[in-house]
């Protein structure tokens, strides 16, 4: 199932993101850490404010034109991902 | 050397409690020992500078310390992720707002029970009423919220009704501790320890609860240690996940290693916590395997488990470097069944009886329902071991295969 473009995306209460310098970004929830790369992270980093999984989508574009229609389904596969780990919250 | 995840600052040993299943050491630090605000700031920068990224704050009971806020802003200025775990005693509106403003990311909330006596018989204090107004704030605050929540004897067979009564205070994950037996919990574990039964329905429960909850909660399950045939993989390693640092600013690699002869866990006042963690003697004594006697040293779970936990191998054993008696490997493992076995029938109690004035036990007891609990008493001088304390207070002991009623007169 797809997700709607308009659904609101943030992260989930007490998951913060920390970005030091020189170091990998690195999502930091009770009791757990979540080491982020690449593609990961730069999905992490626009998530919230309002931001909806469309305008999250036309970001990521923007910012990598050439990663093509696979941006799509992978950046959908690891949100819904985070979001079974409660690490991301969908509100419609 | 890999950095640690966590640094777990006990901030002090002064608490408003004095849970029966308490893993404090029995001989706690004196207030006048404690590290000042300036000392906990500068050992959250130098944990931030070894690659900590969570940093626990614990007791006793944080909230003691009128300088948890400026503790709190020093963890999040170091850029670490802050979680308080409390008994929410010392706690108003005012208060969890301004240590959220000094960035607290998440609070852990304990409760003994759901019933104010039973909860208050456990805690050793009247607390119960007071920490559901706290589990309200919080849940109104954005502010990551886990309910601890320690099981036992007394307690398992009502475990599905304690989950419906955590969930409905409305933190997003749930904690289930069965009790580890150190501290003031070794002390009331013929009164703690659940029985086999208990046990395995309890395993049941919480499976059956996870799926039930699956979209609201997440249920986190610490299963008894004494009934297994494989040691706990405890603290993830000895030094190697998590370090602890005491009131006074000791080092250690867990709460009971204080029990260990001959090892000198060194403070953060004298040395440099980068310092300690790598090279200290202590932090190594246990690493690796050069350490481990048979039949741990070749064994093929040695890298997953570590052979179990070396305080309870201590305790139980003698011996530190023996593999943890819970493996059924272990020479000693018989000795843990036999425990387990005899200290957990439903009228099993404690072989001390302490009495306290102030506490609510004697109530209780009169109810008939109290097992005769060992009770850290409060405002005892501090070093002054728990034996010199009960002896102070109580009368004859008994064994534990004698009902309850027919304790001692005091």
């Amino acid at each position: 199932m797809t997700l709607a473009p308009n659904v609101k995306l943030a992260l989930a209460v007490g998951c913060r993101l920390r970005e030091v310098e020189g170091q990998p970004p690195v999502l930091l929830m009770p009791e757990a850490v979540l080491r982020l790369r690449g593609a990961g992270a730069e999905i992490v980093r626009r998530i919230g404010n309002g931001r909806t999984f469309a305008e999250l989508l036309g970001e990521l574009h923007a910012a990598f034109p050439e990663a093509g229609e696979r941006l799509d389904r992978d950046t959908e596969e690891f949100v819904r991902r985070l979001h079974e780990k409660r690490i991301i919250e969908i509100t419609a | 050397m890999k950095a640690p995840l966590s640094i777990i600052c006990e901030l002090t040993h002064r608490c408003p409690l004095r849970c029966v299943y308490c893993s404090n050491p029995l001989e706690l630090a004196a207030r006048s020992l404690e590290m000042t605000t300036a000392e906990w700031a500068a050992t959250m920068e130098q944990a931030a500078e070894l690659g900590i990224l969570h940093a626990h704050f614990t007791g006793g009971e944080p909230l003691a310390r009128p300088d948890l806020n400026a503790i709190v802003a020093a963890a999040r200025r170091a850029g670490l992720y802050s979680n308080l775990i409390t008994s929410g005693i010392g706690m108003t509106e005012a208060r969890l707002d301004s240590l959220l403003e000094a960035g607290l990311d998440h609070v852990q909330l304990s409760f003994q029970g759901r019933d104010e006596l039973q909860a208050d018989e456990i805690a050793g204090t009247r607390s119960h009423a007071y920490k559901l107004k706290v589990a309200e704030w919080i849940r109104s605050r954005r502010v990551a919220f886990t309910v601890n929540l320690v099981v036992h004897r007394r307690n398992l067979d009502e475990l599905a009704e304690l989950i419906a009564f955590c969930a409905s205070l409305g933190p997003q994950r749930l904690e289930i501790a069965n009790v580890q037996y150190y501290g003031w919990a070794l002390e009331n574990r013929a009164a703690l320890m659940p029985t086999r039964a208990q046990m395995e329905r309890s395993v049941e429960i919480v499976e059956s609860a996870k799926r039930a909850l699956a979209d609201k909660l997440r249920i986190d399950f610490v299963p008894p240690d004494y009934y297994g045939s494989q040691p706990k993989a405890c603290m993830g390693g000895w030094a190697s996940q998590t370090l602890i640092i005491d009131p006074a600013g000791r080092a250690l690699p867990c709460h009971a290693a204080g029990v260990l002869p001959g090892l000198k866990f060194d403070s953060v006042r004298e040395k440099p916590l980068r310092w300690i963690w790598t090279d200290s003697p202590a932090m190594n004594k246990y690493r690796g395997d050069d350490w481990m006697a048979e039949p741990c040293r070749s064994c093929e779970r040695k890298t997953v488990d570590f052979g179990g936990c070396r305080c309870q191998a201590y305790l139980l054993t003698g011996n530190a470097a023996n593999a943890d008696p819970v493996c059924a490997l272990s020479p000693h493992h018989e000795l843990v069944k036999s425990i387990a076995a005899a200290e957990s029938t439903p009228t099993c109690a404690t072989t001390a009886h302490v009495v306290d004035p102030t506490s609510i036990s004697p109530r209780a007891e009169a109810a008939g329902k109290s097992p005769g609990w060992v009770y850290r008493i409060f405002n005892s001088p501090p070093g002054i071991p728990k034996a010199d304390a009960a002896q102070a207070n109580a009368g004859r002991t008994e064994s534990c295969e004698q009902p309850a009623t027919a304790t001692t007169t005091h």
